[in-house]
């Protein structure tokens, strides 16, 4: 369980960055979401794709604490050269360089701007989880997470052209 | 017919699934003998692999800096583990209760309003606590973690310590300092007031305004909390002051498991009752200057 959590927790954090929580609050939903990995195993429930199942878990807390948090940081629709509200006061240098790559900051655009289950697909797929574990994550099917994929692909692709 | 079938070149998505290892040769949607002789589906299937493994680059990348280490919340998750597991344990009477009680018709119905009665009242006393997530109705943070906070001090005499002319009162910790401890402990936004940024070792120790010494301290969640904490810290700075304990030792002994300070200083398992930490400082405050 534990070795779970050090594979997960960054790659978990990061994508609930991504769904625009805080990453106080994101700590806390990977917390609970490991709690209840503790609770579905000791009920003896299927050990198959936990990797997928403690994304799902995450997201639909982080959905729902995003609900009940109406103060919760918009999604960036248009980018501008900076990521979501909390991260103003970041110590500038490092990402300063970083967005001196021009590549990566057209790529960054378009993420930003891809609708959420398109965006979550990417991201969990960034995070190194297989479509079959994306699939159980969104509850959605091996083929509509080839088809997100394939459909943000083209989108990078074609920013990236241009 | 196998000419014509050639040139209709693969979807991405089933690139995509075949570089996922989801069409393995010899399935239906095999798509291996094609991609050996079609130049262009290689190009793009390694085009796809590519703006993935770039996109995947710059996702990581933006979040690289903001990250914090993950130690505390490691440690956290252990110990609620532990206390879910030591819950569940004392739970295990529960199924044979309900066999009991389903012995007989009656005996039954009233003890199901009994037990509807007991959780009506035992919710309302715990203030719908119960109903909350789990992470929130555990404890935490009592101790600080080591590897973030393993204490620092000023190098400072005892007399130092203990003279009263001079006497060391805890600096204000900087605001940007205060945000870096709560950022530091994955606690954001911080919660100054849930939590007190507190010295490990104490400035009347000789603890420093250090990183290194600080950790967000609750308050009340807890049983070991800041108040018990400054009892201890006010107890140490009268047995150092006393010649009682040496000053590195009472250094030692704080920084290494307050908790266990605790309990070896007060000889108590638990928190003494306030009273006797009010005592203590208005002792401190009549000591003689040495």
């Amino acid at each position: 369980m534990v070795e779970l959590f050090h594979e997960l927790r960054e790659r978990l954090l990061r994508y609930l960055l991504v769904l625009g929580l805080s990453i106080h609050d994101g700590e806390e939903i990977i917390q609970e979401s490991f709690l209840l990995l503790f609770q579905h195993l000791q009920r003896g429930k299927p050990r198959q794709n936990l990797r997928g199942w403690v994304f799902r878990v995450a997201r639909n807390l982080a959905l729902k604490q995003r609900m009940a948090n109406q103060q919760h940081v918009r999604r960036v629709v248009e980018f501008d050269g900076t990521v979501p509200g909390q991260h103003i006061d970041r110590n500038p240098n490092p990402e300063e360089q970083l967005w001196g790559r021009q590549r990566q900051k057209r790529l960054l655009a378009v993420i930003y701007a891809l609708p959420e289950q398109d965006q979550s697909c990417l991201s969990m797929r960034a995070e190194g989880l297989r479509y079959r574990e994306i699939a159980e994550a969104l509850g959605i099917s091996l083929g509509s997470v080839a088809a997100s994929l394939a459909r943000s692909l083209e989108k990078l692709g074609r920013a990236d052209g241009g | 017919m196998k000419e014509e079938h050639l040139h209709v070149h693969v979807k991405d998505e089933e690139l995509l699934l075949y570089s996922d290892g989801e069409m393995r040769p010899g399935s239906s949607g095999d798509i291996t003998a094609h991609l050996e002789f079609c130049t262009q589906c290689r190009a793009r299937l390694k085009e796809l692999e590519n703006t993935l493994a770039e996109a995947g680059e710059a996702h990581r990348a933006v979040w690289a800096a903001e990250l914090p280490t993950g130690a505390g919340w490691e440690a956290l998750l252990k110990a609620r583990l532990a206390e879910l597991a030591a819950q569940k344990r004392e739970n295990v009477w529960m199924p044979f209760a309900r066999a009991v009680l389903a012995g007989s018709g009656r005996t039954a119905v009233l003890a199901s309003v009994g037990i509807v009665l007991f959780f009506v009242v035992a919710i309302r006393w715990h203030g719908f606590e119960t109903a909350g997530p789990i992470a929130a109705s555990i404890g935490r943070g009592e101790k600080p973690d080591f590897r973030l906070t393993p204490g620092a001090t000023v190098p400072v005499t005892q007399s130092e310590v203990c003279d009263a002319a001079a006497a060391r009162t805890a600096p204000a910790v900087p605001v940007s300092l205060r945000r870096r401890v709560f950022e530091e402990y994955g606690v954001r936004p911080p919660q100054p007031d849930a939590y007190e940024v507190d010295f490990l070792i104490t400035p009347e120790l000789g603890g420093a305004t250090d990183i290194r010494n600080l950790w967000p301290e609750p308050y009340q969640d807890t049983v070991w909390n800041a108040h018990v904490k400054d009892q201890l810290e006010n107890r140490l700075h009268v047995m150092v002051c006393q010649g009682d304990v040496d000053l590195a030792t009472a250094q030692r002994d704080i920084s290494r498991d307050w908790i266990a300070a605790y309990r070896k200083y007060f000889h108590a398992d638990r928190p003494v009752a306030d009273s006797s930490s009010s005592n203590i400082s208005t002792f401190r405050r009549s000591l003689p200057s040495t």
